[in-house]
């Protein structure tokens, strides 16, 4: 029964790491990709405050 | 039981530490976006960002040739295994140089065959100034 926990708390652990390394690369793509959104559409519709 | 929390201790410890650390190299990156779009909507162009442009071939072939160098080092020390007489000459432990070895080659050769269309199409333009800010 020991052993189960044992392997239990491994595969938490395991899981939270890959979690926080999914996430991590998950945040800086949707913050990538909004700055080009967000650049290439203050490209097309140009910048309006002279 | 107790062997049960202490890997769930420093395991957890471990992902809080590591979570800061990614959570502040997150944080910096949203910032620069900021910054980058408040340059942008007053005409002008974050440094880093052009910069980063043409920076970004030469650091695939830099990371590239690292990896490839540091495979190269571990296949030649890993290969020591294969010197004591009763093991066999090669062995998979040689992958343990072999793959970040193969890596390193990879990279040079899709920095290398990219070159002539990506460095081209990442050269900041010489108008790099809107065309409604010329006077």
């Amino acid at each position: 029964m020991i052993e189960l926990f044992y392997h239990l708390a491994m595969m938490l652990v395991f899981g939270s790491m890959v979690g926080l390394v999914l996430t991590f690369m998950l945040v800086m793509r949707a913050i990538a990709r909004r700055e080009q959104i967000e650049l290439a559409d203050l490209m097309t519709r140009g910048v309006n405050n002279e | 039981m107790s062997s049960v929390f202490e890997i769930l201790a420093v395991g957890l410890a471990a992902t809080a530490f590591f979570g800061v650390v990614l959570g502040f190299i997150a944080f910096m990156r949203w910032l620069r976006y900021k910054e980058t779009i408040e340059l942008a909507q007053r005409g002008l162009i974050h440094p880093l960002h052009e910069a980063r442009a043409t920076r970004r071939m030469n650091r695939t072939r830099r990371s590239g040739i690292i990896t490839a160098a540091i495979g190269a080092a571990m296949t030649l020390g890993l290969g020591t295994i294969g010197l004591d007489p009763h093991t066999p000459l090669l062995g998979p432990w040689l992958l343990g140089g072999l793959i970040p070895l193969s890596i390193g080659i990879g990279l040079i050769a899709t920095s290398r065959s990219d070159d002539g269309g990506r460095s081209a199409e990442m050269l900041p333009d010489d108008d790099s100034i809107p065309p409604h800010k010329l006077q």
